[in-house]
């Protein structure tokens, strides 16, 4: 598998060249264009995966694309423009509800609920990642890199990944209005590890949007 | 303090150091990521105004949350932070020189440090509500820097004259300039109707000599494309 990150931060895409019969397994609606490969959709993991999959904001199914004799290409891209990531797992990698793309067949996803922590917020669940390869993932904005040694504090809406060797909590601010009004969760992360931090939060822009839907015509 | 403004593309961010004592405010949305030696106060008082439930509802609705989070170290050591806005576009440092002030509407302040002084200002019929900019102005006084951002590009333009804008495309001017609603397509009343029918939005006819950014996209042009393709309000 070859890959290459074009557009990038602001309208990343992700190419691959697939050698025959190589596999990747990626989100349902990711996949931009395909040439010489063959598409099938299974619920990967069984239907309870699937339907926790779809909680997590992730699609019910998984779509595997197998590359034909003579090799393939295909391209994925996020539904928000931003830049794509991609992670060389050998272990575990916890990914925002949302974000995950595509990764290699030797990778596993399964749900994780974090707790009430993320009650409040987008971070109920995230995806848990396990096994070995590479796993692409994507962001509203640019996404920056942290190496962790110590702590840092992110808005829950700007994380967009972490390595399980971060322990994360709630970092409560004074006063409640803090948190009806304005920054939503802080999340303290502490520990040795990596985390991937996106510039933009697509609930606050879902927020602006929000005022603009249309009135309740009265005829219903 | 230092403030480095990431320009990546489409979207623009601001890394904030501060060393103790130094004084910045920001929007309160604004702030992303931060060092945990950071200590914040959101509060809805602004330095020189009083503060109050309804000066928090009036901020509340000048296009963000209004509110105003001011920084500090906890531990005497410097502290890090991150700033940006929702929009995909740009950030941009203004350096205050004390000469003026600088009038920025309410979704396009970030934020500002040094001896910089905020104020809000309602902005009235004629200029806010109907200019569909957000009720409120965010007035800078001082010297030291302001940021803003953008919903795409922002422009410098030196206006000496006259320079009509749409309401939705201005991000901050100087106080040198005055400024009076109008709309594009003719004057009095035949205009403002033709306005209306049409769709156009208001302009915002600036006069006189000084500093004027643009933006190159208009957030409530966004949010009326968007908007009916939503759910309806229950």
């Amino acid at each position: 598998m070859k890959y290459r990150i074009d557009h990038g931060p602001s309208y990343a895409l992700l190419e691959m060249d697939l050698n025959a019969n190589e596999k990747i397994v990626a989100d349902g609606g990711a996949m931009t264009w395909m040439s010489n490969l063959t598409a099938s959709t299974n619920m990967s993991g069984g239907i309870l995966s699937g339907l926790k999959r779809a909680v997590g904001g992730e699609s019910m199914f998984l779509t595997t694309y197998t590359a034909n004799q003579n090799g393939g290409s295909i391209g994925f891209a996020p539904g928000d423009p931003g830049m794509i990531v991609d992670y060389d797992l050998n272990g575990d990698v916890y990914l925002q509800k949302g974000a995950f793309l595509c990764c290699e067949e030797g990778v596993q996803t399964d749900l994780k609920f974090q707790g009430l922590r993320g009650f409040f917020n987008v971070g109920l669940l995230s995806l848990k990642l396990t096994g070995q390869g590479h796993v692409f993932f994507g962001g509203y904005g640019d996404i920056e890199a942290i190496d962790v040694d110590g702590d840092i504090i992110v808005d829950s809406g700007h994380v967009l990944g972490w390595e399980p060797s971060l322990q994360n909590e709630l970092s409560y601010r004074r006063g409640v209005r803090n948190f009806l009004f304005a920054e939503g969760m802080m999340l303290r992360f502490y520990g040795r590890g990596k985390i991937w931090i996106q510039s933009r939060n697509p609930l606050t822009l879902a927020d602006f949007l929000y005022p603009y839907r249309p009135e309740k015509s009265d005829n219903n | 303090m230092d403030i480095s403004i990431r320009d990546t593309g489409l979207f623009g961010h601001v890394d904030v150091t501060l060393q103790p004592g130094e004084p910045f405010c920001s929007e309160a949305g604004a702030l992303f990521k931060m060092s945990s030696n950071t200590h914040l106060e959101t509060s809805t008082r602004n330095r020189s105004q009083g503060g109050g439930i309804l000066k928090a509802a009036k901020r509340l609705l000048s296009g963000n949350s209004f509110f105003l989070t001011t920084y500090s170290s906890k531990d005497a050591k410097p502290v890090q932070f991150s700033l940006a806005p929702f929009m995909p576009g740009d950030c941009m440092q203004i350096d205050l020189d004390g000469s003026c002030k600088w009038y920025s509407t309410g979704g396009s302040w970030i934020g500002c440090g040094g001896g910089v002084s905020v104020e809000t200002e309602f902005a009235g019929f004629k200029k806010g509500l109907m200019g569909g900019e957000g009720m409120f102005y965010i007035i800078c006084s001082g010297v030291g820097p302001m940021l803003v951002s953008a919903f795409g590009k922002i422009q410098k333009t030196e206006i000496d004259g006259e320079y009509n804008v749409d309401s939705g495309h201005v991000v901050a001017y100087q106080d040198t300039l005055t400024v009076s609603a109008g709309v594009a397509t003719g004057s009095g009343f035949g205009g403002f109707v033709s306005s209306a029918v049409v769709g156009e939005g208001f302009v915002m006819k600036f006069q006189g000599r000084g500093t004027i950014y643009t933006q190159s996209h208009s957030p409530t042009r966004l949010g009326q494309v968007v908007g009916p393709t939503l759910p309806e309000r229950s």
